[in-house]
């Protein structure tokens, strides 16, 4: 082969484009990036060096958050915003504004998917505030429902795109995560719908709780489909934690049950290629060693914010995973390499759902403590929103999503 | 004035800059990590740190020159923190179907993929030198920035790198085997 024909199969065997798609929101991204990015040279001159030399020690989220709570809205609003529920006049801020802005500093899918996550948590914790203040109405109830739904299925896409880039431990991750927190959740409503005498809203939050168990059995079923696709994943499936199962909830069992077909499929696929690689089996130990430390750590730091009957459940978790990764240890020491592949894996899912619970009854522990029903503005409530050349005062009461998107980009031009 | 329109010509510039490039810097973080989620990831790095370079008030003459280095800066680093695995993964994944050369005989595309397999064995020090040269059609100098080499190095390793792509594309056949030894 002469050196043209070389180079032009050079040229053919790297020829690779990149997806429409991709290419679609990466450039969307960056639209709204350089609008939030303005050229500062102008500015340059106003402000002492120092100014831009504290920016520019930050890393680039930072500073993006920076400008979207502080140059958009004004500290004050943005923050406010935060502790609003449905039907509350700052609520559509916190949406779409301050959720949508932080949403964009997400820019891997593990992060996108974390996100989606931390906000199905939110619509929850808004779900369980509205019932127990006898807020919640049909309305309300169907607005955060679907939200939930919206980013519960944001977070299974990202699980999966994590899963087709090879990132088999970030997908497993996300989808345990998800699972423990709509358990964890779960009990959080059934809880509180014992304590709520009001019987409309007794049935409204028992509907969220449906549709927290729909969720969470549909997460099960798609999971096992997928299972179904990997005939060596799918022996995994049966593998079931026993010890300290048999206090938990018959939905916390569902879900465990998807969150470990999704961890199968994790060790399904060291498997995939015939046996299981010394490589594979170290790749594993130290995931799930990795994820313990860091879940006994988190647990350790939240400890005393769990309230005392959660913590049983938190500390049966994680001892699991440790069971779990204790015998891992002997399996690869008397040489079953799956096994102890296996065992990894759980010990991996365990150690993520521990943490998870950890966090979410910590949580619902402060929100107890110090979080009330923001008051709703009183009618006819606006939010004045400045910038330096612009002042717009809009009354959010009467505007969608679309108005406050639309004044805050003529902002930002 | 000034900011404002500067603003909106440096907009325009940076995004016809991503639409000319972004495949070309996409493809070359592909070929190099074997991930498309972490090229996409450099893609978007490449660009969003490219714009910040641009809002110190700094000038950007050479778009294609300047993205490719910084895509080459932020694959060093992806490196540091993790090996990538190989063309081969790519291929496993059935990701160039997704975009197969059309008009190839079957004869052909396995030469392809000889090709593919020869790159992916070359040494890394001309296996992104040659990418840049013949991939992305960068010249030495151009590429000699990039890497942070001088044109000279580059030069030489471009020769030798298609001279090993050569040898391990092009099998030594038994008849050639000793004259070959002769020589080395």
């Amino acid at each position: 082969m002469n050196d043209n024909e070389l180079k032009k199969r050079i040229r053919q065997a790297s020829n690779i484009k990149l997806p429409e798609e991709a290419r679609d929101r990466t450039r969307a991204i960056l639209e709204r990036y350089i609008e939030m990015m303005p050229i500062q040279k102008a500015l340059a001159t106003e402000y002492s060096p120092s100014f831009f030399a504290f920016f520019a020690s930050l890393r680039r989220p930072v500073v993006l958050a920076s400008i979207a709570t502080v140059v958009l809205l004004g500290g004050g609003t943005a923050y406010a915003a935060e502790n609003t529920l449905p039907g509350d006049i700052l609520y559509p801020v916190k949406i779409h504004i301050n959720e949508e802005v932080r949403g964009t500093l997400a820019t891997s899918a593990k992060s996108r998917g974390e996100w989606a996550i931390a906000r199905a948590e939110r619509r929850l914790a808004e779900a369980t505030a509205l019932a127990q203040a006898s807020r919640l109405s049909d309305e309300t109830n169907g607005e955060v429902q679907s939200r939930l739904k919206e980013h519960i299925a944001e977070a299974r896409a990202q699980a999966k795109r994590m899963e087709s880039g090879r990132d088999a431990e970030g997908s497993a991750e996300v989808t345990a995560r998800l699972t423990a927190i709509l358990s964890a959740h779960e009990s959080v409503l059934l809880e509180a719908s014992t304590g709520i005498t009001d019987t409309n809203s007794r049935e409204q939050i028992l509907s969220v709780l449906s549709g927290v168990r729909a969720s969470i059995s549909s997460g099960d079923h798609g999971a096992r489909a997928d299972a179904a696709l990997s005939a060596k994943a799918k022996s995994n499936r049966e593998e079931v934690h026993g010890a300290g199962e048999s206090s938990r909830a018959a939905g916390e069992r569902s879900a465990a049950d998807g969150a470990q077909v999704a961890t199968s499929k994790l060790a399904g696929q060291d498997e995939r290629e015939g046996d299981v690689s010394e490589a594979a089996l170290r790749v594993r130990a130290e995931a799930a060693r990795r994820r313990i430390e860091i879940a006994t750590e988190d647990i350790l730091r939240l400890l005393p914010e769990i309230p005392e009957e959660k913590r049983s459940l938190v500390d049966a978790r994680l001892a699991a995973a440790r069971s779990a990764f204790d015998k891992a240890l002997r399996e690869r020491a008397e040489g079953s390499a799956k096994e102890s592949l296996m065992l990894y894996t759980e010990a991996f899912r365990l150690a993520v759902e521990a943490r998870a619970l950890a966090q979410v009854h910590s949580r619902e522990s402060n929100e107890a403590n110090t979080n009330e029903i923001s008051p709703n503005m009183e009618n006819g409530g606006s939010i004045k929103i400045e910038s330096a050349d612009d002042s717009s005062v809009i009354d959010v009461r009467d505007k969608d999503r679309d108005a406050i998107e639309n004044t805050v980009e003529r902002i930002l031009r | 004035m000034g900011n404002s329109s500067e603003n909106k010509d440096m907009r325009e510039s940076f995004l016809a800059a991503y639409d000319e490039y972004a495949n070309a810097i996409y493809r070359f973080a592909l070929l190099k990590t074997s991930h498309p989620e972490t090229a996409e990831d450099i893609l978007q790095d490449t660009f969003t740190k490219t714009w910040d370079y641009c809002t110190g008030g700094k000038e950007v003459r050479e778009w294609k020159q300047f993205l490719f280095r910084v895509a080459y800066n932020l694959i060093v680093d992806y490196y540091r923190k993790k090996k990538a695995t190989s063309l081969d993964a790519l291929e496993e994944e059935g990701f160039y179907a997704t975009d197969p050369n059309p008009g190839l005989n079957a004869e052909e595309m396995a030469e392809v993929q000889r090709v593919r397999k020869a790159i992916n064995e070359l040494p890394d020090l001309y296996r992104d030198i040659i990418l840049l040269r013949y991939t992305e059609g960068l010249g030495p100098k151009e590429i000699a920035e990039i890497v942070g080499l001088a044109e000279n190095t580059v030069s030489v390793r471009i020769h030798r790198g298609m001279d090993r792509l050569r040898k391990i594309y092009e099998p030594v056949r038994p008849d050639s085997k000793t004259e070959r030894n002769a020589y080395e």
